[in-house]
């Protein structure tokens, strides 16, 4: 369970349940409807618009209806106000492609299941999408699949909500594919593998031409033979569209009639479904650009490729695909004959090579998007360039540059309040909003406080089981100065009684180790003699 | 015939733009088809390549016969150094092959399309600036060679070749002692993904393009350029009973692989190796005859297609007849029907429509782009390399020399060759050896094949083809010195760098791109100072596709 449901229900307070209903029908529609005025000390709508001092956003039913100074901004009357003076409002980040948050993600190699789809599989209550929040996530592409042939279509999720279709925001994402030598295979199997796929799917629409021109022919001639008038029912269908190749009479085929595990496959074609394509290396690169492109689909082709990968830049820049870099953004490989270590990174060659690029978090909580866009500045790249490949560019690789990615009116009211510059490491996330909700609160978050040793929530079980001592409760997280005095007098009145209470707690952790590693050693022993003795028996 | 004032060795390949435009080496030139000059020198040849191309229209009767097919193509390509082939032949042949690929129908090529992989599509690249070379000495083939002449180089092919060509102002000029074409190792594995080398799920339609390493380092391709290697086959995966598609690549360091390489599909390769099957000898064979049967399951897929074809043909026919004379009847069924119905009904009975029947349509045999393949070599629009070392295994392989005819196979390894000189001569089985170095120990391969196993092979007659042997991926930098340690044993060095040059751009299907210094060639060209495969000669410096890659 989340903890930050229960905060939901201030603003949720005017949402009426007929909207309440619509919410599971459509993904579009917003997460609360009503309204919702943030007043932060600092705006910045884009990475590189210029700063609101204190600003103002309205959000009114989940999308952004006025964004600029307080005194231009009028507040509706019955909107409820976010008042944080202190903080910087931000637009929400964007993860373009993550595998994490299902339930138990199909990475079987040989499989090709462009029918399947992630929906099946994420978890709502996973600890995931929580940790989203805390970092500042509000959209997340979850797609799976590295270690497939074709793995399944991915959809776009809101961390909040307690059912897929209220977290629901864009389905499907696109279908996944990978360029990548599977476990156990080799490249060369991959790429011939990715390949079969298409032709398969060429074939197969073919014979279902033909079978049906055939059977229609041999109705024809049955009917001429018997005398019959001839009934020209014509099969309703569509002309295939495609930008690399047709099946010419796929208009004959009622498109109900296509194997539901191939159409995925026939929309990818036709240009009607985006893909991600995973690439590992960057020989892989030109596998996916080249079955992307043989089966027009390298428009709606994004690469999601490993470090190593800049080396194929200009093959990327060339196909003007976007990527979304996953793992690491430094590369480090041996000098094949010095073996000195060379290090490359990436996100400069993509950014010098005028690739579209999104950053990922490494499907680690420990590094999510705002610290891998805080290494890219760290590492040279432009602070707008960095904060783009966090925001506006996943978004537009999600096709959703329209609802996501920065703080404008139309868009969607996904909002961070931060407590400082959006890349310090110093910066906390205070408050998210998704759609006009107000969906996090860190003074309200039960793991925050209790990690950082504060504040013990009422009812809550220390993780020893034992209650913390309610004196060394600290403040309530808004009051930073107060929050740091206290700190510093808990760190004090430590050192002072380190001399006499460490000592005793010491010795008896020591102790108790002591045992354990006694019963360990008389087991080892144990252990060889049985061993000895079997020896002997054998022998 | 070094008399003729100037020589302008006309290739196949040639296209107009490669001709020279300047009018005074156009009105110069003698132009001649390479055949029209061939006798002069086949005296100096040796009896095993003065014959027809093997597998070409002289390889039997089968392929002969099949007109317009691929193999009639392919054997006549520039055929290297078989000067005795016929030589009236070939311009006709030629012209056949071009009517054949220009006089196709649109549905053709749409089968043709479908049938073959797809070539990659290659991204244009700038050509590098024109290049001109005077050498003292030219190998345009191993077995022509021409004396103070300068082979002028633009747009990456040959342009002009001959003693009063001038190069063009401004035109940078090379100065050698010796130029020969760039040696082409035959069996490497330079640049192949280590995971595909036992990949077991490789099958006969696996390319090798897949498995290169487009990225590899380019210091790499210098230290083997230095030794004058400019090009190189490889195979999907070495290690496995079938290799899938191999390709023919260059050691380009200015490019990626697949955009210098000059064949993607250039063979098919298949292993036997006494390691699989352990000590049991019938374990062994059955090894043996499942990767020879490859070759027989290819053979019965053509069959299937051939009988479908036919099949289907007498069925479109037989529904049209029908169509026709129904369309005709159609009236007087109509009339009969109309009658039985009233007929019915005034009997009361029931009224019953008469059945139709027709012949089924016959069924494409399943698709399988596997056996594509293994058609394509059965039919020898494919080579088959085998590699086989005991006599156990080149006996299987005589065997299914013989009984597939069409199928042009290549003995790679043969390190008990020695004892099937003949019949390999006889048979047209070309053989690629790989005289190991010490250290890179392939079974059998120094006990009884050895330093001396090339020339005893060419002495029988055989083709014998060099290569570096794939044991290591910068083996191939050794190979002229391999070339030259079979030289010290006994080979002619003419036979060497025939084996390093002609003879491997004839076998794979390159000779119309690569092996010899002819007009409209790509120049892939090593510049010595003094004779190849000699101990003191040094590789100056190499041209590969028209780019200078490796100056002194």
């Amino acid at each position: 369970m989340k903890p930050t449901q229960t905060t939901y229900v201030r603003v949720a307070a005017l949402r009426t349940s007929v909207a309440a209903a619509a919410l599971f029908l459509c993904s579009d529609a917003a997460l609360a409807d009503g309204k919702l005025a943030i007043k932060a000390g600092k705006i910045v709508t884009a990475p590189n618009a210029p700063v609101i001092e204190k600003g103002v956003i309205v959000i009114e039913n989940g999308r952004i209806t006025a964004v600029g100074k307080e005194k231009d901004v009028k507040i509706p009357w019955d909107a409820p106000v976010i008042d944080a003076p202190k903080a910087t409002a931000f637009p929400g980040y964007v993860e373009a492609h993550s595998a994490r948050g299902m339930d138990r993600p199909n990475e079987s190699p040989d499989i090709i299941i462009p029918f399947l789809t992630v929906r099946d599989s994420i978890d709502p209550v996973n600890f995931y999408f929580e940790d989203c929040l805390r970092s500042g996530i509000t959209t997340i592409n979850v797609q799976q699949g590295n270690d497939c042939i074709v793995a399944a279509q991915g959809m776009v999720v809101r961390p909040v909500g307690l059912t897929i279709d209220e977290m629901a925001v864009k389905i499907p994402s696109g279908i996944k594919m990978s360029a990548a030598a599977r476990r156990g295979a080799s490249a060369p199997t991959q790429a011939q593998a990715l390949r079969r796929v298409f032709s398969d799917l060429r074939r197969y629409l073919d014979q279902l031409v033909q079978d049906k021109k055939d059977g229609s022919d041999r109705s024809r001639r049955e009917a001429l033979y018997q005398g019959r008038d001839l009934e020209g029912d014509k099969a309703k269908g569509r002309a295939m569209e495609g930008a690399a190749w047709t099946v010419k009479g796929l208009e004959l085929i009622p498109r109900g009639e296509v194997d539901e595990k191939q159409e995925p496959l026939l929309a990818l074609v036709e240009g009607k479904m985006p893909a991600f394509v995973w690439c590992a290396r960057p020989a892989d690169v030109h596998v996916a650009i080249e079955v992307a492109r043989d089966n027009g689909f390298l428009a709606k082709t994004t690469l999601v490729i490993d470090a190593s990968c800049w080396k194929a830049a200009d093959a990327i820049a060339a196909a003007k695909v976007p990527v979304v870099l996953q793992g690491s953004v430094l590369h480090l490989e041996p000098d094949p004959l010095t073996g000195k270590e060379i290090e490359t990174f990436v996100p400069k060659v993509l950014h010098d090579k005028k690739i579209p690029f999104a950053l990922s978090s490494a499907n680690s909580s420990n590094q999510s998007l705002w610290y891998q866009a805080a290494l890219c500045v760290g590492h040279g790249l432009p602070r707008a360039a960095a904060l783009e490949a966090v925001t506006s560019a996943p978004a537009k690789i999600l096709g959703l540059d329209k609802r996501v990615g920065s703080l404008e009116v139309g868009k969607d009211g996904n909002v961070l309040l931060l407590s400082g510059d959006p890349l310090s490491v110093t910066t906390w996330v205070e408050r998210v909003v998704i759609e006009g909700k107000d969906v996090y609160d860190r003074s309200k978050d039960v793991r925050v406080q209790h990690l950082l040793g504060g504040k013990q929530p009422a009812n809550t079980a220390a993780m020893n089981g034992e209650m913390l001592d309610p004196s060394k409760v600290c403040c309530d997280g808004s009051d930073e100065k107060a929050h740091a005095k206290h700190l510093e007098e808990q760190r004090r009145a430590k050192d002072k009684g380190e001399g006499e209470d460490a000592k005793p707690a010491d010795k008896k952790d020591g102790d108790k180790k002591d045992g354990e590693k006694k019963d360990d050693s008389h087991d080892g022993h144990n252990h060889d003699g049985a061993g000895e003795h079997r020896e002997g028996a054998r022998q | 015939m070094l008399a003729i004032a100037s020589l302008l060795v006309c290739g196949f390949a040639a296209e107009p733009a490669s001709v020279p435009v300047s009018p005074a080496i156009g009105a110069a030139a003698a132009f001649l088809n390479a055949p029209a000059f061939a006798p002069a020198c086949s005296a100096e040849v040796p009896a095993f390549d003065g014959d027809g191309s093997f597998g070409g229209p002289s390889a039997g009767p089968i392929v002969g016969s099949s007109a317009g097919q691929d193999p009639v193509e392919k054997g006549d390509k520039p055929a290297g150094d078989e000067p005795k082939a016929k030589e009236g032949d070939k311009p006709k042949a030629k012209d056949a092959a071009d009517k054949d690929k220009n006089g196709k129908s649109k549905d053709d090529e749409k089968d043709e399309k479908e049938d073959k992989p797809k070539p990659k599509p290659t991204p244009p690249k700038p050509k590098g600036p024109p290049l001109a070379v005077r050498a003292d000495k030219l190998y345009v083939r191993p077995d022509r060679v021409l004396e103070g002449v300068t082979v002028l180089i633009e747009d990456g092919r040959i342009a002009a070749v001959g003693t009063d060509v001038k190069a063009p102002e401004g035109v940078r000029t090379l100065q050698a002692k010796v130029v020969t074409a760039g040696f082409i190792d035959g069996w490497s594995s330079f640049a192949l993904d280590p995971a595909a080398f036992g990949d077991e799920r490789i099958s006969p339609s696996s390319t090798a393009l897949d498995a290169v390493d487009p990225y590899v380092d380019a210091r790499w391709e210098r230290e083997v350029l230095r030794g004058g290697v400019t090009a190189y086959r490889v195979q999907t995966a070495p290690r496995t009973r079938i290799g899938g598609l191999g390709a023919v690549l260059r050691f380009h360091p200015g490019k990626l692989a697949h955009e210098s390489a000059l064949s993607s599909d250039c063979s098919l390769a298949l292993t036997l190796s006494s390691a699989r099957g352990g000590d049991d000898v019938f374990e062994r064979a059955a090894d043996t005859e499942r990767v020879l049967g490859a070759i027989a399951d290819g053979w019965a897929y053509l069959q299937e297609k051939n009988e479908y074809k036919h099949e289907l043909a007498a069925w479109e026919k037989a529904i049209a007849d029908k169509q026709k004379e129904l369309d005709d009847g159609f009236k007087k069924a109509k009339k009969d029907r109309e009658k039985a119905q009233a007929d019915a009904k005034d009997k009361g009975t029931e009224f019953k429509e008469k059945e139709y029947k027709e012949d089924k349509k016959p069924k494409a045999p399943r698709y399988d782009e596997d056996r594509e393949v293994l058609a394509r070599a059965a039919n020898g629009e494919l080579p088959v390399v085998v590699e086989a070392h005991s006599a156990v295994q080149i006996r299987a392989l005589l065997e299914s020399a013989r009984k597939f005819k069409r199928a042009r196979l290549v003995l790679a390894g043969g390190a008990e060759a020695r004892r099937f000189a003949k019949e390999l001569a006889e048979l047209r089985i070309p053989v690629l050896l790989a005289p190991q170095p010490m250290g890179f120990y392939v079974e059998g391969a120094i006990s009884s094949g050895g330093l001396g196993l090339a020339a005893e092979l060419e002495e029988a007659g055989v083709e014998v083809l060099l290569g570096s042997g794939g044991a290591d991926g910068l083996a191939s930098r050794d190979l002229p010195l391999l070339a030259s340690l079979a030289v010290g044993h006994g080979l002619s060095p003419k036979a060497a760098l025939a084996a390093l040059t002609t003879r491997p751009a004839r076998v794979f299907d390159i000779a119309d791109k690569v092996g010899s210094v002819e007009i409209g060639r790509e120049a892939d060209l090593v510049l010595f100072d003094g004779e190849p495969f000699a101990a003191a000669t040094k590789v100056k410096s190499v041209i590969c596709g028209g780019d200078l890659v490796v100056e002194e």
